[in-house]
């Protein structure tokens, strides 16, 4: 008798498997990697009035990627700093846009991946320079990621004018000025720059 | 011979010149040559060439015009005034542009920066029927960094206390209205 039970018991856990089992399991979330990611070809940059943080969307632009990072790097950092603090922004600047253009949003009835501000990277269409250009085309093979290759944001802030900006080493934030002041005063590579503010993560080539 | 009341006269006149020299100096503000490149295109990211450039000085008068070519570039050389507001931060200038293209609204653009291979890019609004299609204003390419130091400067010189840093924020404290003690 008891046998007989068992077998039913079994006998309903396998077809209850069979049946439900697949469509129980959450769906495992595939990460993004550099290793199965490829670069996007454009990227969507709602245009916010006066590059202002608050301002309303006046239009979404799409830009070619390259040229979305070519004319944030010019904003963001100095185009006359030190080539190893554009070359540290240059790589920062990209797997910002590359981590936001797998995450899109979607505002006042508007989609994009970024805007044009502050609160993702200033962006202004054409504003490129020959300094800056040169940073992002040097470093596009180049990718900056943990071990396993997944694509994150490399966050940055401004940091102090003329100064080591100590209290961001180590931190997962790039000071911008301490990125130029490691460069000019340091004469560190770019990838000794990035090693100093981003720990654990390394360069790839793609 | 000259006579003495000559030879007083010309003194005199030596003395204030030489005397007045430094006080003229003083008051000189630097000149900066710079060459400004404006770069016009259209939200839709095409360039627009024939886009007339007007150059308007710290005075109010038009110092330059051109036409922009295919690329939708302008290239100027201007001699401008150093902007004191900056003098801190770097030798720069700033004029006003106003930019006409067909088929667009035509855009005026305030603190246009003027320092050696400065860029100002100009995105033109098309003209829309049943809009307003009035002129539109946009602020020039000023330079965060630039920003940032100049307020530095003012807070500094005014006697500012920071605000206290925010949770969840990273980087510099801004500014508070209150004087420091």
């Amino acid at each position: 008798m008891s046998g007989l039970i068992k077998s039913l018991v079994s006998f309903f856990v396998v077809a209850f498997t069979l049946f439900f089992g697949e469509s129980t399991k959450a769906p495992a979330q595939e990460i993004n990697t550099i290793y199965n990611t490829a670069y996007p070809s454009v990227i969507r940059v709602a245009i916010r009035a006066y590059n202002n943080p608050s301002g309303p969307i006046l239009w979404v632009q799409t830009v070619g990627f390259q040229e979305y990072c070519s004319d944030v790097l010019a904003n963001e950092w100095i185009p006359s700093w030190n080539p190893e603090a554009l070359r540290a922004g240059a790589i920062a600047v990209k797997m910002f846009a590359w981590y936001h253009s797998l995450h899109p949003v979607t505002a006042s009835g508007w989609i994009y991946d970024v805007d044009n501000t502050t609160n993702y990277q200033e962006f202004k269409y054409q504003s490129g320079t020959y300094q800056t250009d040169l940073a992002v085309r040097d470093t596009w093979r180049m990718a900056y990621t943990p071990a396993n290759g997944e694509i994150l944001p490399l966050n940055y802030r401004s940091g102090i004018p003329f100064n080591a900006n100590w209290s961001f080493i180590g931190s997962n934030f790039m000071s911008q000025w301490g990125s130029e002041y490691w460069a000019s005063t340091a004469k560190m590579s770019y990838l000794n720059i990035l090693a100093l503010f981003y720990r654990g993560d390394s360069i790839h080539m793609i | 011979m000259q006579s003495p009341w000559k030879t007083a006269f010309i003194t005199t006149g030596v003395f204030w010149i030489f005397s007045a020299m430094p006080a003229y100096a003083e008051n000189q503000t630097p000149t900066i040559n710079a060459n400004v490149e404006f770069r016009v295109s259209s939200p839709d990211l095409k360039k627009i060439n024939g886009a007339r450039v007007l150059v308007i000085s710290d005075n109010g008068t038009i110092m330059a015009n051109g036409l922009t070519n295919s690329e939708g570039i302008w290239d100027t050389k201007l001699q401008v005034t150093q902007d004191p507001r900056f003098s801190n931060i770097r030798e720069m200038g700033t004029v006003t542009a106003i930019v006409f293209a067909q088929g667009f609204n035509e855009e005026v653009v305030f603190e246009v920066p003027v320092y050696p291979n400065s860029i100002q890019p100009v995105s033109l609004v098309p003209i829309q029927p049943g809009k307003r299609n009035e002129p539109v204003k946009w602020l020039g390419n000023l330079h965060r960094h630039d920003i940032g130091r100049m307020v530095d400067r003012y807070a500094n010189e005014t006697g500012l206390a920071k605000q206290p840093g925010v949770s969840g924020t990273f980087g510099n404290a801004a500014w508070s209205p209150s004087i420091k003690r």
